[in-house]
This record gives structure tokens, C-alpha cells and sequence, in this order.
């Protein structure tokens, strides 16, 4: 194998890189992914109270809610633009708040307040809304809380958001729509058009395309799997645990992708081989999002010795002694695999040739 | 002289089907030997065993005195392939894809343009090459096969369905490279095209070697050697055929000039084709 040769092969695959699909899909993959969970579990499932008011003076309490974090606050100009508002379920709950509604509560005179809500809202939000508003007017009154709410993180994996809890199922999938399909669809493409025969004509090696392919597939992979916990907000303090369980799982993906690539002679058939097989790859992730599953099942999974420690550095912080018999396991399997890379590179090209 | 290549008793069988049969052949510097045989004779299977890509089942063959074998990165340095299939970096331009190959040859200071300019592709050399017909495509193949001026190209088919145009400027570069001292070996069932460029020529038919001569050898060994001579006056038009080989061919010429009623005189020279057909049994269109 030559580093020159190796070089050479990148960087014509990069150049190429930009003029496939696959490639520019993988790309753009961790935006796209991030966008969609932040909309669906985020937006969809787990969106924050939302609040309109129609405040006639300057209320005091229109002010102090403006400052609560976690709360969005909208302003209607008048009461029919708030119904309106509170109609079409842009707010949970609207508010009129009268001119001279801050100095009435002040003079003890218990002034109405109105409440507008939405059939379509969250009842949750509509009580944490009704809560605030409440502990504003106490403020106002000068009247001290009875209790003081510490909000805590559970321990347990039932209380970590669902949002959190897909982190490692969405770097997964980075790891095996990078890892696996870049090293395998470049192989594949090479064979489909011939040109790996003409490559094997030159001083190329096998061996050099085959790193070569596993370089790249490794670099794209790493990086945009950090680019994924960036994205969603993941990267721990455990900057070596995770460098490491990325390396692992990335290792083992791009063995696998070599597999692919070396066992498929078209794209039709690395389609079918993606599609039955990587559903094995990702089925741990259904024991962290199904936490009453027996976790020894997942052990059998070759992913699983790269995702659980994934989990458990992003979502609780392990740091690197905790994980890294696991991600030992991990190097081994994905090494396991890169041997099996060699029979079958030798099969490959005899059948590109006969 | 050293042969450039040197194949001896080569086999290669594709499970039961034997491709090749034993077959032995030498190419010399600067020569082009044009390996002749109809579709599934072994000519590719050949060059496979010969570039590296398949592994004999028997045989040896040293290339440039080095023996060849899978992975062998010293002697493919030296060796040009033209396959016969036409397989570019279809989404790259003809400029892309000589300086992707240049470089893994580890070519400094090529020029690219040069050579595009040698197979008349200068002036769509940035256009991708999804873009070029099948005549451009066959000549970018060429200069792709001669990026490293090899010291033995193996063409299989290089003219293979091309206009003549395009068939032309092909058979100038495989002329230009084998007087610049390359080794050529070339596949093809194309005759007049064998008889025009090789040396010499090998008849392969079901995996089997007939014969390695020079085509004017082959011609004069299994040529008919007659002269067919016309003769006519306003109303009567004849044919004559004299054998070379009789006693009295040439008085009868003579004789035959003097009377003041030949039309044309033909020699009657075998080509190519009926010497494979008179040596394997079987003709080269299949």
C-alpha cells in the first residue's frame, strides 16, 4: 500500500464527492436530522407554553412574564385580535389585562382577570401559564411563596427528555449512513462503471482502494457525527470518551461498509443488503428508547458495544474508564470485520474480472 | 533481444469452460503482434492473465523480465491498458480524468492538454465526459492508456464500432507508439485492421493458439499464389486463373499480355480471414 497512491484515490473521490447524490446527502444528513427531531419532539411533542396578552396599560405583570424563560410571549393589540390569537391555537392561553389592573391589585381590590384558552392547547401548559401568572400577581402583592420549586433531573432513564434520549439513535444513524454508505457506495460505483478495473491496470493496489474508501468514509464519519452532537447541543464534557466511542463505532461501521461494498456488484444489491441487514445495526436503540427491555438482548447487537457507551457519556455524563472496556469490545469487532474484508476483496475482484 | 513479454503456456477456466489452452507467445519492443479471434476465442481472458487483473490457472508470464503477478505495482507502472469497455469517470472532464490517473502513476509536470490535444479533445477537455460520444470516449481510453508511455499497451478492441475518423486517428497513436519503441499487443477481429497494423499476427480460437506469424508469411504459406487474368473484345468477356506454382505460369502471362485482350490482371492473395478460417475451421464475424 502507498500513502501517495492512497492520497491520489481521495482526492480524486472528493472531487467526484461533490457530483454524488450520496455524498451530498451525507452532508447535509445531520442538518436535516437535527432539524426534524428539534421540530418533532421538540415542537411537536414537547412545546413551550405559549402565552398572549392584551395589556391596555403598562401591567407590571406583562413585563415580569416577558422576563420568565421557557415561555413564549406574544402581544395582541386588542381583545378581538387576541381571541383571534386563542381561535387559530397560536397560544395556549390569552390574557386581558385592563388599564389601571396593576393598581387595583395593589389596593387590595381583587380585580378580575380573564382567561382565553384554547380547546387545541396543552392543558400542562395551561396550568404552568395560570402558575406564573399567579406567582407574578403574589410578587406584586409583596406576598413570599409558600415553598420554593427546585427543578432536578431525575437519575432515572424514564426522566430524560425523549428529544435527549434520541441523541444516540440519531448519531446511529449518522454512524451508518456515513460510516457504512460512504465506503460501501463508492466501492459499488466504482465497479458498476468499470472503473476499478482500470484502476487495477495501474500501480493501484486493491488494498489501496479499499483504504482509501475506508479513509474517507472514516474522516466524513467522525466529523459529521460531532457536527450531529454540536447540533444538538451533546457535546459533553468528556471530549476524549467521546473522540473514542466515534473512533470505535466509526471503525466498525466503515468495516461493515467495506463488506457491503466488496460483497454487492451493483446498487441494487447494496440497497437490498443495507435494507435487510442495518436493521440489525440499529436495533439497540429500540432498548434505550423501550427502557423495559431486557438491555442483555442489545449485547448481541455488534452496535451496541458503541452506542451504550455513546448514551452514557452524552445523556449521563460517563466519562472514559466507565466506557471504555465497552468500546475495547467495540475495536475488536470492528477489526474482526476488516478481516473479513480480505476474502472477500479477493472474491470481488475475481468476479469483477471474469 | 529481450522480449518485452513473454507469455508461456497459459490456462485460465472460467469453471468448466476452458478460456485458455496453453498458450505460449512472445512480443518484442516496438512490435505490434495483433492477437485475432472471434468473440470467446480467450483474447481478453488473455490480456487479463497478461495486465494482472486474473491469475493463470497455469503458466508463467514475465513482463518487461519481471515476473507478473496480482498486486504488482513496479510492472504496472509500465504497462498501458485500453480496455475494450468503455469504463472513464463518466462525471469528470476528459482533463480531470488524465490527471486522476496521471497522479497514481505519480506523474510530475504532466501535460494534460498535450495529450488531448494528441486524440482531438482539446477543445471539450472541461466538458464532463457524460457528455462525449462514443468515438471521443474511445480516444480519451487511448490517451488514458498511453499516460505513462508505457513500454507494453495492451488494446483490446480499440476500434471496436468506431466512425473512421475516429478509427484512424486510433491506429496512428498505436503506430506512434510502437516506433517510439513500445510492445504492442492488440485484440481485435477486425483483419484489414490486424493486417494494417501487426507484425505479426496470432490466430487464438476456443482458447487455443493456431499460429504467430507475420501476416505476408501467413499469406505466402496458405495464399492461394495465382493471378487471375481478364480478357475481353466487344462481345465476349473471359476469365483466366494461372497457378503461380505451374511450370508455365510465366510464358502463359507473357502470352496472355501479348495477344492485345487483357483487361485486368488480379493476384489472388489470401486475406487474413480466409487464412483463419483455412487454419481454426471457423470464421471471425461470430
Amino acid at each position: 500500500m502507498s500513502i501517495r497512491r492512497v492520497w491520489s484515490l481521495i482526492s480524486g473521490d472528493l472531487r467526484l464527492g461533490f457530483r454524488s447524490p450520496i455524498i451530498l446527502w451525507v452532508l447535509i444528513m445531520p442538518f436535516v436530522i437535527t432539524f426534524l427531531l428539534q421540530v418533532v419532539f421538540v415542537a411537536l411533542f414537547d412545546p413551550e407554553p405559549r402565552i398572549c396578552i392584551y395589556d391596555s396599560g403598562e401591567s407590571d405583570i406583562t413585563m415580569a412574564l416577558e422576563r420568565v424563560e421557557g415561555i413564549r410571549l406574544s402581544r395582541a393589540e386588542n381583545t378581538a385580535e387576541l381571541k383571534e390569537y386563542i381561535e387559530n391555537n397560536n397560544a395556549d392561553l390569552g390574557l386581558v389585562i385592563e388599564d389601571g389592573f396593576d393598581q387595583a391589585v395593589r389596593d387590595g381590590q381583587k380585580p378580575e382577570l380573564e382567561y382565553f384558552f384554547s380547546g387545541g392547547s396543552l392543558a400542562s401548559n395551561r396550568i404552568v401559564i395560570s402558575l406564573l401568572v399567579l406567582d407574578v400577581l403574589r410578587e406584586m402583592e409583596n406576598i413570599e411563596t409558600p415553598v420554593e420549586v427546585v427543578l432536578r433531573t431525575g437519575d432515572r432513564e424514564e426522566t430524560i427528555p425523549l428529544a435527549r434520549k434520541l441523541i444516540p439513535a440519531i448519531v446511529l444513524l449518522v454512524l451508518i449512513i456515513t460510516g457504512i454508505f460512504v465506503p460501501a457506495f463508492m466501492l459499488v460505483e466504482e465497479k458498476e462503471h468499470g472503473t476499478m478495473k482500470a484502476l487495477l491496470v495501474t500501480p493501484v493496489t486493491v488494498s489501496d482502494i479499499l483504504f482509501s474508501k475506508a479513509l474517507l468514509g472514516f474522516t466524513m464519519t467522525v466529523v459529521m457525527c460531532f457536527i450531529t452532537l454540536a447540533l444538538n447541543g451533546a457535546l459533553s464534557g468528556q471530549p476524549l470518551a467521546l473522540l473514542a466511542t466515534i473512533v470505535a463505532g466509526t471503525v466498525v461501521c466503515n468495516a461493515i461498509g467495506l463488506i457491503y461494498g466488496t460483497m454487492a456488484g451493483n446498487a441494487k444489491t447494496l440497497y437490498t443488503l443495507i435494507k435487510s441487514l442495518n436493521i440489525l445495526l440499529a436495533g439497540p436503540i429500540l432498548f434505550y428508547l423501550f427502557t423495559g427491555l431486557p438491555r442483555w438482548i442489545a449485547k448481541i447487537f455488534p452496535t451496541y458495544w458503541f452506542i451504550d457507551p455513546l448514551y452514557s457519556i452524552t445523556l449521563k455524563g460517563a466519562d472514559f474508564s466507565e466506557v471504555c472496556f465497552k468500546l475495547a469490545i467495540a475495536l475488536v469487532i470492528g477489526i474482526l470485520l476488516c478481516i473479513a474484508v480480505v476474502p472477500l476483496s479477493r472474491r470481488m475482484q475475481r468476479k469483477l474480472v471474469e | 533481444m529481450n522480449p518485452s513479454l513473454l507469455a508461456t503456456n497459459l490456462s485460465y477456466s472460467y469453471g468448466n469452460l476452458e478460456a485458455v489452452r496453453g498458450i505460449s507467445f512472445h512480443l518484442n519492443p516496438g512490435e505490434i503482434l495483433g492477437f485475432l479471434g472471434p468473440n470467446g476465442a480467450g483474447k481478453s481472458t488473455t490480456i487479463k492473465m497478461i495486465t494482472g487483473l486474473l491469475t493463470p490457472d497455469t503458466g508463467s508470464i514475465h513482463l518487461l523480465g519481471m515476473e507478473m503477478s496480482l498486486d504488482n505495482p513496479e510492472v504496472q507502472a509500465r504497462i498501458g491498458v485500453c480496455f475494450e469497455e468503455k469504463n472513464l469517470y463518466l462525471n469528470m472532464t476528459g482533463r480531470e480524468n488524465l490527471k486522476f490517473f496521471s497522479r497514481l502513476f505519480g506523474l510530475k509536470n504532466f501535460d494534460a492538454d498535450d495529450l488531448l490535444k494528441k486524440v482531438d479533445l482539446a477543445n471539450r477537455a472541461d466538458d464532463r465526459v457524460s457528455k462525449y460520444s462514443k468515438g471521443m470516449r474511445q480516444r480519451l481510453m487511448m490517451a488514458r492508456a498511453i499516460i505513462n508511455r508505457p513500454d507494453v499497451l495492451f488494446l483490446d478492441e480499440p476500434t471496436n464500432g468506431l466512425d473512421p475518423v475516429s478509427s484512424r486517428t486510433l491506429r496512428n497513436m498505436i503506430r506512434e507508439q510502437a516506433e517510439r519503441g513500445a510492445a504492442v499487443l492488440l485484440t481485435t477481429h477486425d483483419m484489414w485492421e490486424a493486417d494494417e497494423l501487426s507484425d505479426r499476427v496470432a490466430f487464438l480460437n476456443e482458447g487455443k493458439l493456431y499460429v504467430v506469424d507475420t501476416p505476408d508469411n501467413l499469406k505466402m504459406k496458405y495464399g492461394k499464389r495465382s493471378v487471375k487474368v481478364r480478357l475481353g473484345s466487344d462481345s465476349h468477356v473471359r476469365e483466366e486463373t494461372i497457378e503461380l506454382a505451374a511450370a508455365d505460369a510465366g510464358d502463359r502471362i507473357k502470352e496472355l499480355i501479348n495477344s492485345d485482350n487483357v483487361m485486368t490482371i488480379h493476384t489472388e492473395e489470401a486475406t487474413l480471414e480466409d487464412i483463419f478460417i483455412e487454419i481454426t475451421g471457423r470464421g471471425l464475424d461470430v
